[in-house]
């Protein structure tokens, strides 16, 4: 039997109807998103480094709440919430290994509905990459 | 051209395409709930639900063999050494032998890694070589 790992304490979000979840510990901060930068931000956190999750999922940017990492990095969504509960990990199918930029780790199952589980500030770095090709 | 000895395949239909993988790769034909989408993947990858403990991604073969989407909640789970994938299917014939040519039905994409001109009975199906459709799959189809 695979003893699965475990994620205690994850930020679960939503973004254009998709799902999609980061550890806990990699967030330093959340904060209101209003149309162009993270209200009560500091220098640190750029509009630069904020990347809108639904650009993942095909759809166009927007969100009202930013997810920041330490760094400064940042993901824009539309709605979140914090669930504390210790959840087995699930590894990525190897068809998806190595997907949104590498960030991808896993999914938790909550409530029956999947989440995948995203590193904060790869993710934010490859939803940045994607906004500049969207620009193109 | 080769020409083998009939194999025995699961036949399924995706549209109006008729497809048949070896029947040793298939482990079974499931029922799907609503997908969860991947971020960033690309169209054909449906999404993923979990099955018995394990992530299972969904492939609309329409999509990747540049066609329209098929709705379907059925679909077919192959098994390979790497891993696994769920292709949809709108229709399920059953395993039945499969005879003809195993020549890939073109030189690049999925159409390396579909064979044919097959036949299950009356049907021309193009006969799917799992691990190279998994390969092509894991580049990003």
């Amino acid at each position: 039997m695979i003893s699965l790992d475990q994620v205690s304490g994850l930020v679960l979000c939503r973004a254009g109807g998709h799902r999609l979840a980061f550890p806990a510990q990699q967030v330093a901060a959340i904060r209101p998103w209003s149309g162009g930068e993270a209200d009560g931000a500091d220098a640190s956190t750029s509009v630069a480094r904020c990347g809108h999750a639904r650009l993942a999922f095909g759809l166009e940017s927007g969100g009202s709440k930013v997810v920041l990492a330490d760094s400064g990095h940042g993901v824009v969504v539309d709605a979140l919430e914090v669930y504390q509960d210790a959840l087995p990990l699930l590894p990525p199918p190897g068809l998806v290994l190595g997907g949104a930029g590498g960030a991808l780790r896993g999914f938790v199952s909550v409530k029956e509905e999947l989440f995948p589980v995203l590193r904060l500030a790869e993710f934010s770095r490859y939803l940045a990459a994607l906004g500049e090709e969207a620009v193109r | 051209m080769s020409t083998d000895a009939p194999q025995s395949h699961l036949v399924f239909a995706c549209g109006q395409s008729w497809y048949a993988v070896p029947a040793e790769r298939a482990a079974e034909v499931v029922s799907f709930p609503a997908l969860t989408r991947v971020p960033g993947a690309p169209p054909h990858l449906l999404g993923v639900f979990a099955h018995r403990g394990e992530v299972i991604p969904v492939v609309d073969l329409a999509i990747l063999t540049g066609g329209k989407p098929v709705p379907s909640k059925r679909a077919v789970l192959l098994r390979v050494a790497r891993g696994s994938v769920a292709l949809t299917a709108s229709k399920v014939a059953g395993v039945s032998s499969v005879a003809g040519s195993f020549d890939p039905l073109g030189s690049s994409g999925i159409q390396l890694h579909l064979k044919g001109p097959a036949r299950a009975g009356r049907e021309e199906v193009a006969v799917i070589e799992p691990e190279g459709l998994f390969e092509f799959l894991t580049q990003g189809g």
